[in-house]
Parts: structure tokens; C-alpha cells; sequence
């Protein structure tokens, strides 16, 4: 598949694995997986993430938005990437 | 006469105004005569539980009211404590408890299905304290109901409840000499070491920090670091002396700069100390006004690794009210200089002092040949003084490789320890941090060797030979980048997952590359500068 037929979805999802380095079983990296109560996700992995998000769907999002809630699971992080690309 | 020992602060703070808040953790307070009452019927149950005099006490808790009150608990015990970070594989925890015979830990329900690991690793528990079961410690209502869980067989659980049954006691009798808490750190053997801190070691930094830093009941502080980190003890001793709040700040607030912010702006914080990642991310994300942006901060105290100076700059511009200083020290001899920086430096120069040695410290330059170098000559930073370590729990041998009889000093040789921190003092007396002797790097304020991570890797059946580089990077100041070789079918991802169930998340390479064989030297030595030229032209690609 190529990058330009991933869903958000699956971007979110693929960043997790390959950047942040997702050490649990693949199966276990649901939708609704819990990225920082798990610890996968830190404060250098949000940021790395934020910069990947905007450059791969040329959105910004803005520092009101880079809270806890929207960055809990990756169903969570494609919902406000999608929010900003249909706001876009 | 000021105190000697750490939980006496408490005590001191609580008998001055016992209805000051002491400690902040989201809408629940304590005040400081809550702290005293609960931690000493705390060490009453600890010392029921067969704690004594020189035992370590596990605290294996994010910050809460309830890991603060088992900190005092364990100290007025008569035990050091030590703190156990939940983000940590439990094979670590587990290799900590039982190096240094954790019988009692102070750790919450939600952490029980640990507690099994815990024992399963080696750790010799017979006693967990659930503080966050029963009655809340401030008399009202506990955040959420949890369910008692099962201890591990063998192991007997105590919740707050249990509490009442122990009225607030003496504290065990302790002199400032006996420990007070054991941090570990990282190793380069591959296992962590126990840095053992006495009391008069801590106390001779809070009590330094708190009047440098005029630190009065009217401050707010904020804890950002946590509890395994000595950024810590600033917080929450010097708090505790001065009778100041100490707001915790929970994991994840600390990762989102624009709740930090929030979080700075709404508690009115006075003090923050934190490693420069964190303050630059504050600055980078942020979002700040460009003018009087966090008017509540007074103070910004920074240590744990180099702040690149545009960062730093960038940061006193936008908060130009508050007082900046640098401090530095090893675990192992607490802050031992510091350098308050005045004026808002140049983007290009050079990073912000060390300084100079704090009250009851000294710092001493010495060159390869053992000997005192004269000013302005580079050579390695050995510290002497109150500050300094007791040594490394149970590895005499290691204690007595970095704890030496301090060159140039005549009279009574307390030891000065060995930093492998090369330095320079320049004409005015201050010193400038110029690098390591070793492969040990900082990143995010963590301390890493280098070895320590190849240690882990060659664990893996599989893996011939590795290397490890640290690769500077704008963003998070270093990337960790592994080189391994190791037979077919093992790929990066198998090597990540590998280190993570060994070592922390911080310590874990951000990249491994798999090569046929690693390239060597004419020594036949791994080429260790040609893979970190080749991990440094990988980063540039990205």
C-alpha cells in the first residue's frame, strides 16, 4: 500500500510502530490501545509525531490541541488529524 | 537548631503553620500537619511490619500525596527509601528490590499486577502498603473506589485503613550519617547501581538550595521530575524546609507543553526545576505570549543535561521576571555547582556555565597525571564536600574506584568522588563543562552508558557483536542509534523489543541497523567512530 492510500488511520498506527518503536505483540496495538498510560507514547514521541502529521497531511495543529485527551490512543490522534485536514 | 535529618523538616514545617498546604496532587491537598500525622502513623505500621533501623523500603508509585506521605513514612522508620519507577520493566524493578532486599514496598492498587512480576524477578517482598485503599490520608473521600487486589503469595497487604490502628509515632531514632534514600542509576556494567545518600548528603543541598534560592512558605513549587531522578529531592525537601507547596505535576501534564502552561498559569507556580528538554519543548510548543508569559514564575532552575543556549535565551526573553540558574552534579554528589545566568545570552554562545561550588562543596581539577592542573587547564572534576555520596549500595569495590583521597588536600581526607566530567576553571573561578571522559552520554536528563545498552543487547542469543552511538539531534538532543550483527531472522524490531523488556524506555535505541559485521579498526576493535560518522549521515537523511 502505498502512503498515499493509507487512511489516517493506518499512518498514525504505522508511526507508532516504526518511530516510536511499538515493543508490545501487534495485536495488542488496537484503535483504542491506551498510548500513554502504556508509556509508548512520551513527550518527545508527541512532538516527533505532531511534526510527522503536519508534514504528511500539510495540516497545522495548533499547541491548543497537543493536550492528553486527543493523544490518549490512535483513534483519538487520526480523529483530530482528520478534524484538521476537513477543516483545512 | 535546623534539622538534621529530612522528615524532620515535615515535622518542623508542621509545627510552625501545621494548616499550610504542603503537597498538591490535582483538587486533593495536605497540609503539612496532615503530612507529619500521616507519615508517622505510616512508619508506626512500617515498623510493625518488621521495618528497622538502616532497611530500604520500596516506593513504587507515580507522584501522589500518597507516595510523598511513603517517603516520610520510610524515613521516620529509620529506612531509606527507594523510589521504583511503574514505567520501568519489571525485570529492572524486580533486579533493584532484590539487590538491595526490598521486604516492604509502598506502591497502589493499580500497580498490583506488578507485584507478582516483582516477586518472579527476585524481589524478597513480604509486606505491600496500598495507601490508596481504605480511608483517604486527608480525611476525605478517596479519588476512586479501588478494589482490594490480591497480594502474591507470601505477601501480606496493608491499606490505609490499616492506618488507624497506629497513632502517629517517634520517629525511629536515626543520626544524620544513616541513609536516607538509595537512587539508582545507570551502570556501565549493565545493572543499575544504588546511589546510597545520607541524610546530612541531602540535607547539606536542601538546606543550601532553600536559603540561595530564598525559598519562603509563600512559594509554590512545582514537581515536575520524577520521583527516581534527583531533580526530585530540590522539590521535595527544600520545600519541605521552607514550607512551601509542592504541586505535583503527573506524567502526563509534564508531556504536553501547553497543559504545563495551563498548568503553571492556574497553580500560580513560583519555581520550576527541570532537565533543558523539557523547558524547551515549554518553549518550542508551548505556545507563550510573546509578552509576560507565566507571570507567576520567579525562579527557573535547570540541571541534568546541557540547554542549548537559543533555547535557553529564547525562554528568558519570553519570561523575563523570573531569576535563572544552572545547577550541576552527578547522582552521586547531588548539585554540587551551580551558575545563575543574569543577562539573556547571544543564540551562539557558548552553554551556560556550571559555576562554582556550592557552600560545603569543593571542586577540584585533576589532570591524567593524578595531579591539581593549573587554572585554565582541562582535567576532570572531582567534587569533595557535604554533598557527596556515602558510595554505591552493596559494591565496595566500585565505591572505592570513584571515591578517592582528594589531590592537593591536605588534612583530614574525606573522599572526593570522580565525576569523568572533564572541565576547565577559566580566570574568574567558574568552571566550564567541556564533556565526558567515557561513552556515558545525558539524554533527557537521564544519565546513560553507552555499554550499558550494548550489555542488554548481547543478552539476545542471537546477537554476535553491537555498537552503540549517540548521534546529536535538534529536537530531543540525542539520538541512541545501534549497529548490530546477529544471525538471520533477527531484525531491528527483535532488537528493540528485546531491550525493552530489560532496560528503560529512555536507554532503548531510537534506531537499529542490522549489518553482516560491524567494521573494525586496525586493532581489530569495533570502529566505534566510523559507525557514529555513519549513524550521524543515517540522521541527516531524515
Amino acid at each position: 500500500m502505498s502512503t498515499a492510500e493509507m487512511t489516517t488511520t493506518e499512518h498514525v498506527r504505522r508511526f507508532v510502530v516504526e518511530e516510536l518503536e511499538f515493543t508490545g505483540e501487534p495485536g495488542e496495538l488496537t484503535d483504542d490501545f491506551e498510548l500513554l498510560e502504556e508509556g509508548v507514547l512520551d513527550s518527545l514521541g508527541i512532538m516527533a509525531l505532531v511534526e510527522y502529521l503536519e508534514a504528511a497531511f500539510d495540516i497545522v495543529i495548533d499547541e491548543d490541541d497537543i493536550v492528553a485527551e486527543r493523544f490518549e490512543t490512535i483513534a483519538s490522534i487520526a480523529a483530530l488529524a482528520d478534524a484538521k485536514i476537513s477543516a483545512g | 537548631m535546623p534539622e538534621r535529618l529530612l522528615h524532620d523538616l515535615v515535622g518542623a514545617s508542621a509545627r510552625r503553620d501545621p494548616g499550610a498546604v504542603a503537597v498538591v496532587d490535582g483538587d486533593r491537598v495536605l497540609t503539612y500537619g496532615q503530612l507529619d500525622a500521616a507519615s508517622g502513623r505510616l512508619s508506626g505500621l512500617l515498623v510493625a511490619a518488621g521495618v528497622r533501623r538502616g532497611d530500604r523500603v520500596g516506593v513504587h508509585a507515580e507522584k501522589s500525596l500518597e507516595s510523598v506521605v511513603a517517603l516520610y513514612g520510610a524515613m521516620k522508620a529509620g529506612a531509606a527509601y527507594v523510589p521504583l519507577d511503574p514505567a520501568a520493566p519489571v525485570a529492572r524493578l524486580g533486579f533493584i528490590a532484590a539487590d538491595c532486599g526490598i521486604r516492604v514496598l509502598c506502591s497502589p492498587s493499580s500497580l498490583a499486577a506488578t507485584w507478582g512480576g516483582l516477586v518472579a524477578e527476585g524481589a524478597p517482598l513480604e509486606h505491600v502498603v496500598a495507601l490508596d485503599l481504605g480511608t483517604d490520608l486527608a480525611g476525605g473521600p478517596l479519588p476512586a473506589a479501588a478494589t482490594r487486589p490480591d497480594a502474591p503469595a507470601g505477601v501480606t497487604l496493608h491499606t490505609a485503613a490499616d492506618l488507624a490502628a497506629h497513632a502517629a509515632r517517634t520517629a525511629t531514632r536515626t543520626i544524620d550519617d544513616d541513609l536516607a534514600y538509595i537512587l539508582y542509576t545507570s551502570g556501565s556494567t549493565g545493572s543499575p547501581k544504588g546511589v546510597m545518600v545520607s541524610h546530612r548528603n541531602a540535607m547539606a543541598f536542601v538546606a543550601w538550595a532553600a536559603e540561595e534560592f530564598a525559598l519562603t512558605p509563600a512559594d509554590r513549587v512545582a514537581q515536575l521530575a520524577p520521583l527516581i531522578f534527583d531533580l526530585s529531592t530540590f522539590d521535595l525537601f527544600a520545600s519541605a524546609l521552607a514550607g512551601s507547596a509542592l504541586h505535583l505535576v503527573g506524567r502526563k501534564a509534564a508531556m504536553f507543553p501547553a497543559q504545563l502552561r495551563t498548568f503553571v498559569d492556574e497553580r500560580a507556580i513560583t519555581v520550576v526545576y527541570a532537565v533543558p528538554s523539557l523547558l524547551t519543548m515549554l518553549v518550542e510548543r508551548g505556545k507563550l505570549p510573546a509578552e509576560g508569559a507565566l507571570p507567576s514564575l520567579r525562579l527557573v532552575l535547570f540541571a541534568g543535561e546541557v540547554f542549548p543556549t537559543r533555547h535557553l535565551a529564547a525562554l528568558m526573553r519570553l519570561v523575563p521576571a523570573a531569576e535563572y540558574a544552572n545547577l550541576y552534579g552527578p547522582t552521586e554528589t547531588n548539585v554540587c555547582t551551580f551558575h545563575r545566568v543574569t543577562a539573556v545570552p547571544a543564540d551562539d554562545d557558548p552553554p551556560a556555565s556550571i559555576g562554582v561550588a556550592i557552600a560545603g562543596d569543593e571542586a577540584i581539577v585533576v589532570g591524567d597525571d593524578g595531579r591539581v592542573v593549573t587554572p585554565g587547564e582541562p582535567g576532570e572534576l572531582y567534587v569533595r564536600g557535604a554533598t557527596v555520596m556515602q558510595g554505591y549500595w552493596g559494591d565496595p569495590e566500585r565505591s572505592a574506584r570513584t571515591l578517592v583521597a582528594a589531590p592537593g588536600v591536605d588534612g583530614p581526607r574525606e573522599p572526593a568522588y570522580r565525576t569523568g566530567d572533564l572541565v576547565r576553571e577559566e580566570a574568574d573561578g567558574t568552571l566550564t563543562f567541556l564533556g565526558r571522559r567515557d561513552n556515558q552520554i545525558k539524554r533527557r536528563g537521564y544519565r546513560i552508558e553507552l555499554g550499558d545498552i550494548e550489555a542488554a543487547i548481547l543478552q539476545h542469543p542471537d546477537v554476535v557483536e553491537c555498537a552503540v552511538s549517540a548521534v546529536p539531534d535538534d529536537a530531543s538532543g540525542t539520538r541512541l542509534v545501534a549497529h548490530v550483527s546477529a544471525k538471520d531472522g533477527v531484525g531491528p524490531r527483535d532488537v528493540v523489543r528485546f531491550c525493552a523488556e530489560r532496560i528503560p524506555k529512555y536507554m532503548v535505541p531510537d534506531r537499529v541497523e542490522m549489518l553482516a559485521d560491524l567494521p573494525k579498526t586496525a586493532t581489530a576493535k569495533i570502529d566505534r567512530a566510523g559507525l557514529a560518522r555513519l549513524a550521524a549521515e543515517h540522521a541527516g537523511e531524515h
